[in-house]
């Protein structure tokens, strides 16, 4: 609008434009107040308080994997050797006819398999000399071979992933299970971040979010790396007796503004005020892992003292080990694009690759052999996958070899938590292309995460803006399949 | 046309009840008037035989449109129809003789032929409706044995057959009686392998090598409450290991003569029928909701507390945030003691007393005492608990003796034990004292490769 025609809105004019709108926000409202309260499972004085699934779920906590900018799954699981008899030639145009890429333009070259592949286990799982401590136990996981997206940029599909919408706001995975069943331990938060790979994925904090949700299911991020969570410790000077006295004092004024505006949220904050009180202590202790003996560390290949995805996949063993509902890791990376070195399937994906192998193992077998792994989800993932395709990014070779981010079809693991053992689900084509064969989507894979915690996805619901909404929107299917 | 047809088909099953009233109800009275009972004037015998004759035609309509649908055994169709036809006929003659006048004898012998009659006739189409051994079933079952459910830990997989002597019984126990000679609901027949290839109303009930074309797979994965999903409801559901089979049988080719093991590999077997491992330990028994002032009282002081579902009124129970009062919580406990079905004391001391308390927690399933201060002693009263099924004592310092107790749990599935004060050279013994339990001693190990810390460069340019 133009400053003239704005100046033409005069005051009056406004208000007389605004009858009939004010109105009908008037109305709206009133027809809102009208109609059944919410329904909701918040309990505002006790909000993570265990709360009963829909039926007996037969995992009680998560461990999420989240390889932020999407691992090469040709390089990992999905093995193709016709694809190597294809390698350095013109990419055939029905592959790209109609089909949107994030980089490639123009006519790509195929890329045949930068990895050898052999089968490990009693079930014969495909696995890559990428990952020669996963080979061990590939008999614990169920891989699906062909999840897709619908989402090639790495934010919004990050957020498909973790919120079932790849735009903003919807509340996370991570919120919705710790609003569903809430958290056994009291002293600690119900759903953990943590993060490593030197940066937060590309969809930000919005990927723990809680969304709609009361902010007390959001993802509590914790630091490796210096204090957990920052500002944690009393600052010097204060005792603890004196900081239970301000609590007070804090929690009291707080109790009478509720009593004059009634605003639940208010509630929330006194209780997450207790929370961080009793966390002050329970945090730095759960979060130590100095404590844990060598053999432990050895076992994990931990960095103490740094930021390493070793030391968070340790500390996720630890927080399921007390009570925590649903433990998010996050590591950056991934995304092999092959503009240089550390993006390169060849180099900086391998190192990668290195960098996670005996963590991941180490978690499986350590949660097994603590009585864990039946009652733990453990998912493996990234975003989306890559392209058969080498990248030509504005339709020039890339320095390094790599591949561009893929939709139709990309491996994600799971074990434990009442899933399969030693399954391979759903097939792509003969070079890894498109899924042909036991398709799933994110929502499928969503669905399947609820259902093993309890929970009908369709049921678990929050009322808001005048309607139910669910972690699957209007999709999703449970995996049968995959589970015991 | 045909749909109305068949509407008036199934009406059939109701409208055979009216003549089945009206024909015992004469019956009734004419007994009565020959002793001399009731006074019955003929005009009230005469109505009734009218109304018999009627609606027994009427039936014979009514079953004739459904027979075409053609789910039903011939033979005993035959009897039924023309049985049924028969008696629509002698009540017509009944009501004849009695209009016209007093032949009091034969309207006796009459009523007597027709009851005779109605009782064939009823019960080839009660034999078509529930199946030819429906009446005798229960008296059967007296002196057979209950079959067994399907055991597959006892089954011997180098010998056995895989149709004859797995698939069949499957079958057998869980489709047959309304799908064979007897009955065949939606034209299907599965008591032998002609008729299960040949499939029924909705296609091929079994295309080798295909699962996903398989209609008796289709049926048996689609959700419980369709009405499509077999068995129905309210029969008993194929169990996990008897859908494996079926899966399996299919998979392989729907061989209907080879032994098992010739057609699936050793080593695929051992991926599919794990030990039973989707055993939660839920008791089959209903229980009152626990008394909520426990369960409030228990929450207040910071203890996890949650029915299992939100339809069971089962407890599972965790003293994660205050492992160290666990004594007097356990003591409050104890009040829904029936109500608990999973305990975590996970780090927790737990004294002789406080194990005498607990095993009178006798639905307990899931009892975790990882890194819980324990003595052989509490094993021994944990011995008592003979609905566990999953036990971890990781951390603790309980010895092989101490786990000599538990060998007579008898569900027992999950027992683990790393980092406890049991030698190496006692693990080979603890697992033969538990041959249908997963015994866990735990230590794996990691090894490091060179390739963990080494990184990969970029080429020099």
């Amino acid at each position: 609008m133009s400053h003239e025609s704005l100046e033409q809105i005069t005051r009056r004019l406004f208000l007389k434009e605004c009858g009939l709108g004010l109105g009908s926000l008037a109305l709206g409202s009133l027809w809102g107040c009208s109609t059944d309260k919410p329904k909701t499972l918040f309990n505002a004085l006790n909000p993570l308080q265990t709360r009963a699934p829909h039926f007996p779920g037969k995992a009680k906590s998560v461990i999420y994997l989240h390889m932020a900018g999407a691992p090469s799954q040709l390089e990992l699981f999905d093995f193709k050797p016709e694809l190597q008899k294809l390698d350095g030639q013109d990419c055939p145009p029905s592959l790209l006819e109609g089909k949107k890429f994030a980089f490639i333009r123009g006519v790509p070259k195929m890329l045949g398999p930068k990895a050898k592949f052999a089968q490990h286990g009693q079930s014969g799982a495909w696995i890559s000399e990428n990952l020669p401590h996963l080979s061990t136990v590939a008999d614990e996981i169920t891989f699906l071979k062909a999840v897709q997206t619908d989402q090639f940029n790495h934010a919004p599909a990050q957020l498909l992933m973790h919120t079932g919408s790849p735009r903003l706001g919807r509340p996370s995975m991570g919120a919705w299970v710790t609003y569903g069943l809430g958290s056994e331990n009291n002293n600690l938060p119900g759903f953990v971040v943590l993060t490593s790979g030197g940066k937060n994925p590309d969809a930000g904090k919005s990927v723990w979010g809680s969304g709609f949700l009361p902010s007390v299911y959001q993802g509590v991020q914790c630091r490796s790396e210096g204090d957990p969570v920052l500002f944690i410790n009393d600052p010097q000077g204060i005792e603890r007796n004196e900081r239970r006295a301000s609590i007070d004092a804090i929690n009291e004024i707080n109790q009478q503004h509720y009593k004059d505006v009634g605003d639940p949220e208010i509630l929330s904050r006194i209780a997450q005020y207790e929370m961080a009180y009793r966390m002050q202590i329970a945090v730095p202790e759960v979060m130590n892992i100095n404590d844990e003996p060598k053999y432990i560390h050895e076992m994990y290949g931990t960095h103490p003292g740094k930021e390493s995805f070793a030391n968070n996949v340790l500390l996720a063993r630890k927080l399921v080990e007390k009570g925590v509902r649903f433990v998010q890791l996050f590591d950056w990376g991934w995304d092999s694009h092959g503009t240089d070195a550390n993006l390169a399937i060849d180099i900086g994906f391998i190192n990668k690759c290195r960098q996670t192998d005996k963590a991941v193992t180490a978690l499986l077998l350590d949660l097994k052999q603590r009585g864990l792994l039946d009652e733990t989800l453990v998912i493996w993932g990234g975003e989306f996958g890559r392209t058969p395709m080498q990248e030509n990014r504005e339709g020039k070779q890339n320095p390094f070899i790599g591949r561009d981010h893929h939709t139709e079809a990309f491996t994600i693991w799971m074990a434990g938590g009442g899933i399969k053992k030693g399954l391979s689900y759903g097939e792509t084509d003969e070079i890894g292309y498109a899924a042909v064969k036991g398709k799933t989507s994110t929502y499928d894979v969503q669905a399947t995460i609820l259902n093993q915690l309890g929970f009908n996805h369709e049921q678990l619901t929050y009322d808001f803006q005048g309607r139910p909404f669910r972690l699957t929107d209007v999709h999703g299917k449970v995996i049968n399949e995959i589970i015991t | 046309m045909t749909h109305l047809l068949e509407f008036f088909g199934r009406l059939h099953p109701m409208l055979v009840h009216l003549p089945i009233g009206f024909l015992v109800m004469s019956f009734i009275l004419i007994i009565a008037s020959h002793w001399k009972r009731a006074k019955v004037s003929r005009s009230a015998l005469s109505l009734l035989f009218l109304f018999s004759a009627f609606t027994a035609t009427l039936s014979c309509l009514t079953g004739y449109l459904l027979s075409r649908s053609g789910e039903y055994n011939e033979e005993t169709l035959f009897w039924h129809k023309w049985m049924g036809i028969t008696l629509a006929a002698a009540s017509t003659m009944a009501w004849i003789i009695i209009r016209d006048g007093k032949h009091t004898r034969t309207i006796q012998i009459f009523s007597a032929v027709l009851i005779a009659l109605l009782l064939f006739t009823g019960h080839w189409g009660a034999s078509l409706t529930h199946g030819g051994n429906y009446l005798s079933e229960p008296l059967a079952a007296i002196n057979q044995p209950e079959v067994a459910p399907l055991d597959l830990s006892k089954v011997n997989f180098t010998e056995v057959k895989f149709y004859p002597d797995l698939v069949r019984p499957v079958i057998e126990r869980k489709c047959t009686s309304c799908h064979s000679a007897e009955k065949q609901k939606g034209n299907l027949r599965l008591d032998n392998p002609e008729f299960i290839f040949k499939g029924g109303k909705s296609g091929k009930a079994v295309v080798p090598f295909r699962k996903d074309e398989s209609e008796l797979l289709s049926r048996i994965h689609i959700a419980t409450d369709d009405k499509k999903h077999m068995p129905p409801k309210e029969k008993p559901a194929l169990t996990r290991d008897e859908i494996q089979l079926l899966e399996l049988w299919i998979e392989t080719g729907a061989d209907v003569e080879k032994k098992f093991a010739d057609l699936v590999p050793e080593a695929k077997r051992q991926t599919l029928f794990a030990p039973a491992e989707e055993e939660q330990g839920i008791p089959d028994k209903e229980i009152s909701p626990a008394d909520p002032r426990v369960i409030e009282s228990l929450t207040k002081q910071e203890v996890s507390i949650a029915p299992l579902s939100q339809r069971s009124n089962y407890l599972s129970v965790s003293f994660v945030s205050v492992p160290k009062q666990a004594s007097a919580l356990l003591k409050e406990l104890g009040q829904v003691k029936h109500h608990v079905v999973a305990l975590h004391l996970g780090g927790s001391e737990v004294t002789d007393e406080m194990a005498a308390m607990l095993s009178s927690f006798d639905n307990l399933s899931r009892l975790y005492l990882d890194d819980a201060i324990i003595s052989d002693q509490v094993l021994a009263k944990v011995a008592s608990l003979t609905n566990l099924v999953f036990l971890n004592l990781k951390g603790t310092a309980v010895t092989a003796r101490g786990i000599e107790s538990l060998k007579t749990l008898p569900r027992l599935r999950h027992l683990f034990l790393y980092q406890t004060k049991i030698s190496r050279e006692d693990h080979a013994t603890i697992k033969s004292w538990f041959p249908h339990t997963i015994v866990d001693f735990g230590d794996y190990q990691v090894p490091t490769l060179a390739s963990d810390t080494q990184e990969v460069k970029p080429p020099k340019r």
